[in-house]
């Protein structure tokens, strides 16, 4: 029996999140509410930096630009900003979390531009690093945000960007976060970030393939589409595209109550009639 | 004398009673059903009442008229649907009678008879012969004379008489240029797309500006992403920078989208895709646009290209 799905999904700043930034302005607002939140809650949040930036793009620039208050956090060690070196530790940044958790701190939060940790890590350390984070995200109260410029991230590194953050994605447009037997989309999809859509799906659907899938729901991908406002013919292409091996290898794509503009161009595209996807009101 | 039929025979009866109606259509059905064809009608429920009283032929299939007709390019891709679902049953021709309704807008009467044109080339290829029915009590005197232009072959009684007013798709294109409208001359929301990354925002204004006016919030969705595909052609397919307009009113939405490039020659791209089913074709956008608006229009001058989308909310 279905049923109608209500509400807006809850999209936050917890967990390994990939932040895909297409400007400066965009980028410190993201950092400043993720900083924000992790302040408000009394976790420690340590930042990478190289000491050569430039004031306007330093962290705590960013964050008196938009009216955050820091030197009280920064006294009180709840604000930490570290050079690269010392945010990617040899021991790994399990260290750093384990330090602060010693010191008291109940949720630790990281983040960093992945261009900064690329000037001093080599790429394979990095993509390391990438995939512990998850786990730490997974085992321990930590959270991550890490910075990629849109505009650099594309083609292979999209996709190996998109599929080591587990926590989800923040980008322009598009919002994606984990949910039961799949994921939650929020913001829109066009013709500007049909590939963002085409990496999150592919890394969705490849999760999937994975041998030793447990539960039965695993041949299915739920996607909540409630508050997805907008979809093109460019994001159709996308969703059709980054789904079909999965489909064709038997598996399918639900489409949770979709908006009615969002419904009338899936069903005008012929999305609705794609073998291996259906559309529905709510969820089971 | 009916001619020999390969693929479409698109006719029209131009008629001022219902009797003049029956002493046409009810030959023509009984036609169609003795050559092992399929006799269906699309007409609104008197006439059905009527066809199928004088046939007395429980083999019509009777399909109420109206909801398929709310768009041009819906009217068209039903036609399509009806015709391969028809071939897919082994049908070896349907015989179709059609009732014409160019509604109560002015402003729409010209776009239904570039539906009427296109059908000449669209439906072609399938084994169809109508009989639209222009009923000059009901229609405005512009609906008939667009009927004589569009249709190859004029129908009475059991003459099937070639209609020297025909012009092809093309040349009928050609006849109707896009007109300047009122609405033009009121103020509008201008703007400039550089790339794709500003249509988000773009929506986002253009749904304000309708919101601000009290436009339909069903119409206004459907009007912007109408708007979106046709702005990501000209960002894709054109010379950007594109520019914008919007005319917003509560029974009137208009848009124009500018690249300037040279557009495309094709008076009729959009109305139904090559590969109707295949989500990859090219014309996607374009077609789904036509779905999602009232009308859509293109034309090309020294300064560039520009499609014209409007709707009229109910």
């Amino acid at each position: 029996m279905a049923t109608a799905t209500q509400g807006t999904p809850a999209v936050g700043w917890d967990g390994h999140l990939l932040l895909l930034h297409r400007s400066e302005a965009e980028r410190g607002d993201a950092v400043a509410e993720w900083v924000r939140h992790g302040l408000e809650s009394d976790e420690r949040v340590i930042y990478a930096e190289r000491p050569e930036e430039s004031p306007e793009r330093s962290l705590l620039g960013v964050l008196h630009e938009r009216g955050l208050d820091t030197a009280a956090a920064v006294e009180e060690g709840r604000l930490v900003v570290l050079p690269v070196g010392d945010f990617y530790p040899r021991e790994g940044q399990v260290a750093l979390v384990d330090r602060a958790l010693d010191e008291g701190f109940h949720r630790v939060r990281l983040s960093s531009e992945a261009r900064v940790a690329l000037s001093k890590v080599a790429q394979d350390d990095y993509e390391h690093y990438e995939d512990a984070m998850d786990v730490l995200c997974a085992t321990r109260p930590v959270s991550a945000l890490c910075q990629y410029d849109q505009g650099g991230t594309t083609g292979w590194w999209l996709r190996r960007a998109t599929g080591s953050h587990l926590g989800g994605l923040r980008e322009t447009q598009l919002r994606s976060t984990p949910a039961v037997g799949g994921l939650c989309l929020v913001g829109s999809v066009d013709v500007s970030n049909d590939r963002v859509l085409e990496a999150v799906l592919q890394q969705a659907t490849g999760l999937h393939d994975e041998p030793g899938a447990a539960s039965p729901d695993d041949d299915l991908l739920w996607l909540d589409v409630r508050a997805l406002d907008f979809i093109d013919v460019a994001g159709c292409r996308a969703l059709a595209r980054s789904t079909e091996r999965f489909r064709r290898g038997g598996g399918g794509v639900v489409l949770v109550a979709p908006k009615p503009v969002v419904d009338r161009t899936l069903h005008l595209m012929g999305v609705d009639e794609m073998p291996g996807v259906a559309v529905v009101t709510g969820r089971p | 004398m009916t001619p020999a039929l390969e693929g479409l025979a698109h006719n029209a009866l131009l008629h001022t009673s219902d009797d003049a109606l029956l002493a046409t259509a009810v030959p023509f059905l009984r036609e169609g059903l003795a050559s092992g064809g399929a006799a269906v009608a699309v007409c609104n429920e008197q006439q059905c009442g009527l066809l199928s009283d004088a046939l007395g032929d429980d083999r019509l299939q009777l399909l109420p008229g109206g909801g398929q007709y709310r768009r041009s390019t819906m009217a068209l891709d039903g036609y399509r649907r009806m015709m391969e679902d028809a071939l897919e049953e082994g049908v070896s021709r349907v015989w179709l009678v059609s009732d014409t309704d160019f509604g109560q807008n002015p402003l729409l009467w010209q776009e239904w008879a570039r539906y009427e044109a296109y059908v000449n080339r669209a439906l072609a290829a399938f084994p169809l012969t109508t009989l639209c029915l222009y009923d000059a009590r009901r229609l405005p005197k512009e609906a008939i004379r667009y009927g004589r232009m569009t249709h190859p072959r004029l129908l009475s009684g059991a003459t099937w008489e070639t209609n020297r007013d025909y012009l092809d798709p093309d040349a009928f294109a050609r006849a109707m240029p896009p007109a300047d409208e009122q609405i033009e001359a009121t103020p509008s929301m201008r703007a400039v797309l550089h790339d794709r990354m500003a249509l988000s925002q773009l929506r986002e204004d253009f749904r304000r500006a309708m919101h601000s006016v009290g436009t339909d919030p069903d119409a206004s969705e459907e009007f912007i992403a109408a708007f979106s595909e046709v702005a990501a052609n000209a960002l894709v397919h054109g010379l950007p920078p594109v520019w914008v307009r919007l005319w917003a009113a509560p029974q009137r939405i208009a848009c124009t989208v500018s690249d300037h490039g040279s557009g495309f020659a094709d008076d009729f791209a959009g109305y139904l895709p090559e590969d109707p089913y295949g989500l990859a074709a090219s014309g996607r956008g374009l077609w789904l646009a036509r779905m999602l608006c009232d009308r859509v229009e293109m034309w090309s001058d020294p300064a560039g290209f520009t499609v014209r989308l409007s709707t009229w909310p109910d």
